[in-house]
């Protein structure tokens, strides 16, 4: 209620106060028994109204007490009429009167102002919910700040999230500085169901005390305890719950079948749970199944346990690392064979820093490019309101020659700038809500925390915030110039020019716009070279009509042997349909995951587990070079006797080759991969060598990568890569039904053309362009406007001088150049800064740059181009309009 | 008369809230006057018009006012109380007259509809 009675004693005529009190008496009565929203609403009611019936009822008496009437408005000063600078709420209400009266009798300006600032605006703030989202929001877990993911680099691996269970083991018992370690495996895809019924569904494993680390509690049933480790045991997700559960409550403490065994449910977790990791935490938002993850501590050799670790009260990530460093000390000391060699070391990253690391250059590079455009939307808006200033400048000038008190002049404009802030924030945060629901449409690649980019308190305040400032920032250079018109000087000069102090607070903004066009430009400009240079990358292997499809074998086949010949089965079932020219298979989709990651050795008798070298292994079906598209260099593909006999042979890439025997052929040679399998031979026979496929994520060289013949493993999931004539999309249900008649007893799931994995794969990099593109576009088109306004303000402001000079002799073409001159002179301006601003700003853009390099000239001179000729058409049609005036007639006006 | 400087007529609030202060008598204060006009006259009346109506009331000496001391509660609030002065009295006598000389004789009419 303060701020009710703040409004109304500034608003009441000071004998009136004791209305305070009573309006209050009235209310609390009034609205007893009501709610109290609806009692603050009547209650404010009932203050503005007073508030407004009072103002006007001052205005009247003082009208009345001066014997006259006053119309032209409260900057006319009157008997009564406050010419210093004595503000009270009821000058601002008129002022603010005033100034709405003049903008609704302006509609177009207005309305164009608006849309400018809107344009600003909107993507402002649209760009800053998802900074919200992803930064600024703490992530949704009891006290997230303490929360931390273990990394490693061990061998050729940075920052490799995953641990080994004796790891995990060892960092529970040593570290002090921790108050939980624990541990989640990466996700799976499991069969839910049996029979008909069967449906894919992804799981994964997590250690009993996972989730109470995470703070997370289910909404029905239990987390896990100490007694699952006997049991089979399930927590499900909330979507699963609802969608194929029907919401039962009663399904907690039932058993489903899931990959054929029976497990009991024990709870359902939060409708909005979520686990985030950074990146390669290799468990998506997908998952629907989570199983108990029990340690073994002699487990050691297998590093695929994502690890988080709850910081103990008063300790530190400093402290909690020096400490997992120290660990990791005394495990390469505790176990030589393991770790001697390839130099492990652990690592601690705050979990939200780790999450957001990725796309944090990317945003800040956005985040960049939308406060330039609301930069050049303010500067747009300042050039426009100027030139209305300018034009009320006889007005304004009149006004405080007859009393009105130039801060009151300096008011009203601000007034006017702040209402038309405000209705373009309103916009903006409207746009920014649609705009950024169909940005999400485009699924940007890897973005996470999706769901918590909405529109919320924090980005309203933003929102108010911009808005406010964008006032100041167009509002206040044509304020500051409105209520310095000397009067003497506008009227000796019958409002024509603006003077030369005006005209370079113009020109600067016509040149800052510009130059912000230029950088935006040349950003987008790196983008689209970077996009090209993506394009044109040879992936070393074909993806067009190939379909990528995930087979799983039920529990039947156990056997290495039965595995293979399901397999078989099933790639000559698909092979014998029509339109199908080649089929392969490899234990992971190209483009979606990594490989398993191991050390090898040209010396056959090396026991080093770890050498310091890495490849990526993949276990494939035989002909899979050819369906997939690779290229062989030299030697064979994996055959099919390579797998019914299960040789120990090997295909390698040519990275692989020339580091291990330069200048040599490979063929023939013995390679030792570091790899336990009671299947694999671990001495391989080189039998090929292929130019390297990009399968792991199509744009680096990061690993050398192994094909290992299928029979080496016993994985009962493969991807089965099927080519095809023509697009293979068709052919999905006819390939679905023939692995199913080959007998794997499960449904075949996650069908997608290779091609369509290339692309999501380049999705960050488009989606940046995409901004950035649309970004730009806008910056050229508003500073193309702001120049012509500019310019043609400038024509129609010489127009006397331009009349005397071609009166005085002067060829229409002498009028074109000065002007033309004018234009261009303020364009180079903007272009040489903006080329300054882009070579100290663009190294910002390295992280997201791929091919090209910041500094590209092509992409600078092109944009320096670009921005000239833009400039140069935008000048044109106003010089052009000067050149053709008649000379009489622009004497007369 | 002494009705020379206010010889405008009242406006309709004005005219109910003198209505209203009269009927009250001691009581008369914002809240009860809006009160009283709701509960008699049917008219849902904004306060701030009433407010407003009061001070102009008071501005052409048709009411005087004075404020109370505030109430011996917690949080007590001082009130103003209002009276008729004899020119509102005679203000009102006067609007009476006028409307009840323009009724005059129209009364079948109204029936008859």
């Amino acid at each position: 209620m303060s701020a009710g009675r703040w409004l109304l004693r500034h608003t009441l005529p000071s004998d009136e106060l004791v209305i305070v009190g009573e309006i209050e008496e009235m209310c609390a009565d009034r609205y007893r028994d009501a709610r109290p929203w609806r009692a603050h609403l009547g209650y404010w009611q009932q203050v503005l109204a007073l508030a407004l019936h009072f103002t006007l009822e001052k205005r009247r008496e003082r009208r009345r007490s001066s014997g006259r009437r006053v119309s032209g408005g409260p900057l006319l000063p009157g008997p009564g009429f406050p010419t210093e600078r004595n503000f009270t709420m009821s000058t601002l209400l008129d002022d603010a009167r005033q100034a709405l009266r003049h903008l609704l009798r302006r509609p177009g300006f207005s309305a164009t102002v608006v849309l400018i600032l809107t344009i600003g605006i909107g993507p402002a703030v649209a760009i800053f919910t998802v900074v919200n989202g992803l930064l600024l929001r703490p992530l949704p877990y009891e006290d997230p700040d303490r929360l931390g993911l273990v990394r490693i680099d061990l061998s050729g691996l940075v920052a490799h999230p995953g641990i080994s269970h004796g790891e995990i083991v060892d960092l529970r018992e040593g570290m002090r500085s921790a108050a939980g370690v624990e541990a989640v495996n990466r996700e799976f895809t499991t069969i839910l169901g049996e029979g008909s019924e069967m449906v894919p569904r992804k799981g994964t494993t997590a250690t009993l005390g996972f989730f109470d680390l995470l703070g997370v509690q289910p909404v029905l049933g239990r987390s896990f305890i100490e007694a699952d480790r006997e049991e089979r045991v399930a927590l499900i997700s909330h979507r699963l719950w609802t969608d194929h559960f029907g919401a039962d409550a009663a399904i907690v403490g039932d058993t489903t079948i899931i990959n054929a065994t029976a497990y009991t449910i024990v709870g359902v977790l939060p409708p909005d749970f979520e686990l985030m990791l950074g990146p390669g935490g290799g468990v998506s938002t997908e998952v629907d199944l989570w199983f108990p993850l029990l340690l073994d501590p002699e487990f050691r050799n297998f590093w695929g346990f994502r690890t988080l670790v709850r910081l103990a009260p008063e300790t530190s990530f400093a402290e909690a690392r020096a400490e997992i460093e120290r660990l990791g000390g005394e495990m390469v000391r505790n176990f030589p064979a393991i770790y001697e060699d390839a130099g492990i070391r652990f690592d601690l990253h705050p979990l939200h820093d780790d999450l957001v690391a990725p796309v944090r250059p990317a945003l800040l590079v956005l985040f960049g490019a939308v406060a330039m455009v609301l930069l050049i939307a303010c500067n747009n808006a300042a050039g426009l309101l100027l030139a209305g200033t300018l034009a009320r400048a006889k007005e304004l000038a009149v006004r405080q020659a007859l009393g009105a008190h130039r801060y009151r002049v300096l008011s009203q404009v601000m007034i006017e700038s702040l209402l038309l802030a405000s209705a373009a924030g309103a916009l903006g945060v409207l746009v920014a809500r649609v705009g950024l629901q169909s940005l999400l449409a485009f699924q940007p690649g890897n973005l996470p925390r999706v769901g918590a980019m909405v529109v919320d308190a924090t980005v309203l305040g933003f929102a108010i915030a911009v808005t406010f400032l964008a006032c100041l920032a167009f509002g206040i250079i044509p304020a500051w110039q409105g209520s310095r018109a000397e009067a003497a000087d506008v009227l000796r000069q019958g409002g024509r020019t603006g003077g030369t102090v005006r005209g370079r607070a113009r020109n600067g903004l016509v040149v800052a716009q510009v130059a912000f066009s230029v950088m935006l430009l040349i950003g987008a400009g790196l983008l689209i070279r970077t996009m090209q240079q993506l394009q044109a990358v040879d992936l070393g292997f074909d993806p067009t009509n190939v379909l990528a499809l995930r087979v799983p074998l039920d529990g039947a086949a156990v056997e290495r042997e039965e595995r293979w010949a399901k397999f078989r089965t099933v790639a000559d079932e698909v092979r014998a349909l029509p339109g199908v020219t080649a089929v392969g298979g490899m234990q992971e989709t190209p483009l979606s995951g990594r490989g398993f990651r191991s050390s090898y050795s040209p010396d056959v008798d090396s026991t080093d587990e770890w050498n310091g070298t890495t490849a990526d292994y993949r276990w494939v079906l035989p002909d899979t070079l050819e369906a997939l598209g690779g290229r062989l260099l030299a030697g064979r593909d994996i055959s099919r006797a390579d797998v019914d006999q299960n040789r120990p042979v090997a295909v390698i890439d040519q990275a692989l080759a020339a580091d291990t025997w330069p200048g040599e052929s490979p063929i023939g040679k013995r390679l030792k991969v570091m790899i336990e399998s009671p299947n694999l031979d671990p001495v391989v026979e080189i039998i090929g060598v292929m130019e390297h496929p990009k399968i792991i994520d199509g744009r680096t060289v990061p690993m050398p990568i192994v094909l290992l013949p299928y029979s080496s493993t016993r994985r009962s999931e493969m991807t089965l890569l099927v080519r095809a004539e023509r697009d293979p999309a068709a052919l999905a249900d006819a390939i679905r039904v023939a692995v199913y008649a080959a007998g794997t007893g499960r449904p075949v799931h996650t069908i997608q053309p290779l091609d369509a994995l290339v692309v999501d794969a380049r999705a960050d990099a488009r989606f940046i362009l995409l901004l950035m593109s649309t970004l730009a576009g806008v910056a050229v088109v508003l500073s193309a406007a702001g120049i012509y306004s500019v310019l043609a303000y400038l024509v129609r402001q010489r127009s006397h001088e331009t009349g005397v000079r071609m009166a005085l002799g002067a060829a229409a073409r002498d009028i074109l150049r000065l002007n033309l001159g004018t234009g261009l002179l303020l364009a180079a301006g903007g272009v040489a800064f903006g080329l300054l601003g882009a070579l100290l700003l663009s190294g910002f853009l390295e992280s997201v740059l791929f091919g090209v390099a910041p500094r590209d000239p092509i992409t600078f001179f092109g944009v320096a181009l670009v921005v000239s000729l833009v400039a140069t058409l935008a000048s044109l049609v106003p010089a052009l309009r000067a050149a053709r005036s008649d000379p009489a007639h622009a004497l007369r006006s | 008369m002494a009705m020379n400087k206010n010889s405008e007529s009242l406006g309709e609030i004005e005219e109910l809230v003198l209505l209203a202060i009269l009927r009250l008598g001691d009581d008369a204060y914002g809240v009860p006057i809006i009160s009283e006009i709701a509960g008699r006259a049917g008219r849902e009346v904004a306060p701030a018009a009433v407010y407003v109506a009061l001070r102009r009331l008071r501005h052409k000496e048709l009411v005087t006012s004075w404020t109370s001391e505030p109430e011996p509660v917690p949080g007590g609030r001082a009130r103003r109380y209002f009276s008729v002065t004899e020119a509102g009295v005679e203000l009102l006598a006067h609007s009476r007259q006028k409307m009840l000389r323009m009724w005059d004789g129209l009364q079948p009419m109204l029936e008859k509809r």
